[in-house]
């Protein structure tokens, strides 16, 4: 896990460097910043093992309407 | 917005292949275990289902010319609401991503390499897809138009083969299910796959002509192909066996020999599945990207592509945790989930487009 | 043009992506050198209905041995180890005390169970094969009822294979005599799991005494130690429930129309016509009359004339003669081995799946009541054209 978190560490810090050298408008690096750290908390628990899937959410939410 | 323009042909081979895509492995099996000997009815019924769905869609698109649902979204709904609604989409467009790449992770592991990482496959070929994203959707389009023939001409000639296995006998008793429950058990495959060509209307902007015949056949012939598929799986594999399978269109070609000595042409198979995901995630996979580009108005999609391989990696995993979570998903929820994309969504948005255009008219009017 | 950047970097791009996927190349992990393998070629399994313990032959290939067979040195072409365990998957354990290469099964090319194995059904074992990604369901199946060690521990001669051997015998059988069909593979057994249809697997055994030394190789007596076909085993569903003669093998697979080639020996006025049948169309049809199923079953072939030993010239009346004699042996023979079939319970038309198929009030009752295929009236119509009469026409 650690070395997961170290890669992702160095791509996150290096694309940003990248990205600012690029001069990229900033709603730009900001979306980029978003997705990376969703996929981030994404893996992160997947690793931790607080899997939730999003398909047994929405069965949960279709269950608790009542379809 | 990229300035892509994709023809006719090439938007009827992207829904085409989209549709056939991972449902032609993945539906046969679960078909067949549940409606038995009627089960190539079930995609006919389906697919009709389908079409109206999609005339549906074409509507709502005709009725904005020139926009992508996501865009629809925001025009006719507001800045906040249809937002919403938008990233919504986003969400079932990066969902489906993740579908199709854990379907490939699983048959994969299941079938060829058991002691491969399952992430391993993820990345691998979300890497590959990224990058074909990144190049656009003429190139997606372009890579389709020139395997598709391959594709279609190995399934075609490889599933000829299998005929020498061919019993008439399987299909007996036919016709047995009441038309009421083969309607009840087409509602997954409504869901799956066709409902999912929801996906398609992101790339109808792109279309330069003939949307329509292009949309609703690819759905027709889609149709006829599983449809066929399941046909061919109940003559030659029988529904025994065929309802015990996760993978039944697998093993009809591992038990394939012809002439005694060609044997083990499972791979090219598997090498015809493979381009089939790659199609259907490159396009989904596309449409999310594109959907978060047109919500928040950047114009370039590389750095919006990239982070997106780990996220979707990642939902692939959370997505299910066997192949029996994912069916008993799949027969419970895939339809009502799939309607709220398919159905609820777009006729909401029709809606809106009327009322604004009756305002729109009235306010004309009075000025 | 939006996507500049990456035309520009497109190069420098491409390269990382490669340099980052030939990392995941997936040979890491489902490496397969072939130098480490243990080709397995035959499998021998035997269970023992008592303690439930599994005895398990594999026959694995030894490829020095196969290929150099004229240097001197190592002989053997295959290896037969025994394992031992309580269940299947205890088997995949063990598997590797003893082996000291990775099992490959991709390749195995029959199968042999012992009889009593058989017996006791086989519902676990076929599950479990079923389920493995590398066992394939098109490997013959054989039954034997001599000790499986005898079986997996001979040399045999011609082909060294002996997985090989069997599967080429049940082959040529099943085109040359219709003593056997190619219908008897793992697959064709778990089709019939859940039907009321039965399955014919051949039935072989050892002949004279068993050779494991590869000093055999110089043994001209190709009886000695040779596994040879013996007739078939009966199964209902997983279960073996009897047994049938090689003699009797032909009328199973004609009347199911699954019969290549055979031959027949007709009697006329004290000599016989040796006659083969070398194309045969079958047509079943299952009717209902006043509560009994009847079974119309219309046979046609096409005969080629083999041997002569009538004194007569073969005239066009002559050749009438043999083709009725042919038209009563048939279906004289062909109810006498249904009416066995009946007497041991066996219903190897399927008549009793067929019914289950039908649709329709009339089938209803019939459905219901397990025992009525007993009831079932055969109808055999056969019909036979002469369309080759060999090399010399007339006999001396």
């Amino acid at each position: 896990m650690s070395g997961f978190i170290i890669c992702f560490l160095i791509g996150l810090g290096g694309s940003l460097v990248y990205l600012l050298r690029r001069k990229k408008s900033v709603k730009e690096i900001s979306l980029f910043v978003t997705f990376s750290l969703l996929g981030f908390i994404v893996w992160l628990s997947i690793f931790l093992g607080y899997k939730v899937s999003p398909d047994r959410f929405f069965g949960w939410i279709i269950d608790s309407i009542g379809l | 917005m990229e300035n892509a323009r994709i023809s006719g042909w090439q938007f009827f081979l992207l829904s085409l292949n989209f549709i056939v895509g991972t449902a032609f492995f993945v539906r046969p099996g679960s078909i067949i275990a549940v409606s038995k000997q009627d089960g190539w009815i079930v995609p006919l019924i389906a697919g009709i289902f389908a079409v109206l769905i999609a005339c549906l869609w074409l509507t709502l698109a005709s009725r904005n010319p020139g926009l992508s649902i996501v865009q629809i979204c925001t025009k006719v709904a507001g800045k906040y609401f249809g937002g919403f609604i938008a990233l919504l989409y986003i969400w079932f467009f990066i969902q489906l991503a993740g579908w199709v790449t854990r379907n490939l992770g699983d048959f994969m592991k299941t079938i060829l390499m058991p002691r491969t990482p399952i992430s391993v496959f993820h990345l691998m070929f979300l890497i590959v897809v990224c990058y074909a994203v990144i190049k656009g959707v003429e190139t997606i389009a372009r890579t389709i138009e020139f395997l598709a023939p391959l594709v279609v001409l190995i399934v075609v000639v490889i599933y000829l083969f299998t005929l020498s296995e061919w019993k008439w006998e399987r299909f007996e008793p036919m016709f047995q299910v009441s038309t009421w429950q083969l309607i009840k058990d087409s509602l997954p495959v409504i869901g799956f796959p066709y409902m999912e060509a929801v996906t398609l209307m992101m790339l109808v902007p792109y279309v330069k002509s003939r949307v329509k015949t292009g949309l609703l056949l690819g759905i027709t012939v889609a149709t006829l192909l599983i449809s066929g598929i399941v046909f061919v799986t109940i003559g030659v594999l029988g529904v025994t066996r065929t309802s015990h399978f996760a993978y039944p269109l697998y093993i009809i070609v591992q038990e394939l020999q012809i002439a005694e000595f060609i044997e083990h042409v499972e791979s090219t198979i598997v090498i015809v599945w493979l381009i089939w995901i790659f199609i259907k995630l490159c396009i989904s996979y596309h449409c999310a990207v594109t959907g978060i580009c047109q919500l928040f108005r950047v114009s370039d999609r590389t750095w919006i592509a990239i982070p997106l391989v780990l996220f979707i990696s990642g939902i692939a995993i959370l997505t299910h945790e066997n192949i029996v979570d994912n069916i008993a998903v799949d027969t419970r929820y895939i339809f009502q989930y799939t309607s709220l994309y398919g159905i609820v969504l777009p006729v909401l948005l029709l809606f809106l487009t009327w009322i604004r255009r009756f305002r729109k008219g009235e306010s004309g009017g009075s000025a | 043009m939006k996507g500049q950047p990456i035309i520009q970097h497109g190069k420098r791009f491409l390269i990382v992506i490669i340099f980052i996927l030939s990392f995941g190349l997936t040979g890491c992990w489902d490496l397969v050198e072939v130098n480490r393998l243990a080709i397995v070629n035959f499998v021998g399994l035997d269970r023992n209905p008592v303690d439930g313990k599994f005895t398990v032959y594999y026959q694995v290939i030894n490829p020095t041995g196969v290929a150099a067979q004229k240097t001197s040195g190592i002989k053997s072409p295959i290896y037969t180890y025994r394992i031992e365990a309580n269940t299947s998957t205890d088997i995949a354990n063990k598997i590797f005390d003893i082996i000291p290469r990775q099992p490959f099964f991709d390749h195995y090319s029959a199968m042999i169970v012992s009889e009593r194995t058989a017996r006791a059904g086989m519902k676990e074992i076929l599950e479990f094969m079923e389920k493995q990604r590398d066992r394939r369901a098109t490997v013959t199946l054989f039954v034997t009822d001599d000790p499986l060690s005898d079986i997996m521990k001979t040399y045999i001669p011609l082909e060294r294979l002996p997985g090989h051997a069997v599967g080429s015998i049940n082959e040529s059988e099943s085109m040359q005599s219709g003593r056997a069909g190619k219908q008897s593979r793992v697959k064709d057994l778990v089709e019939n799991m859940e039907s009321a249809a039965f399955t014919v697997l051949p039935f072989v055994r050892v002949s004279g005494k068993v050779m494991p030394n590869t000093d055999r190789y110089e043994e001209i007596d190709a009886n000695q130690g040779n596994i040879v076909l013996q007739g078939g085993a009966v199964f209902k569903q997983d279960r073996m429930v009897g047994e049938l003669t090689l003699d009797e093998m032909p009328w199973f697979y004609l009347l199911n129309g699954k019969i290549g080639v055979f031959n027949q020996s007709l009697i006329l006025d004290k000599a016989h016509v040796g006659v083969q049948a070398t194309r045969t169309s079958v047509r079943k049809q299952l009717t209902m009359s006043s509560g009994r199923p009847i079974l119309k079953i219309n046979i046609e072939s096409k005969l080629q004339i083999v041997e002569n030993t009538q004194g007569e010239k073969l005239t066009v009346q002559n050749l009438a003669k043999i083709k009725k004699q042919y038209n009563r042996q048939i279906s004289d023979k062909a109810y006498e081995f249904y009416e066995k079939a009946k007497r041991n319970q066996w219903d190897l038309l399927g008549i009793e799946q067929q019914i289950m198929l039908k649709r329709g009030k009339q089938w209803k009752d019939a459905k219901k009541d397990k025992e009525i295929w007993h009831q079932t009236k055969l109808d055999l119509t056969v019909k036979c054209t002469v369309d080759m009469v060999g090399i010399t026409i007339d006999p001396y």
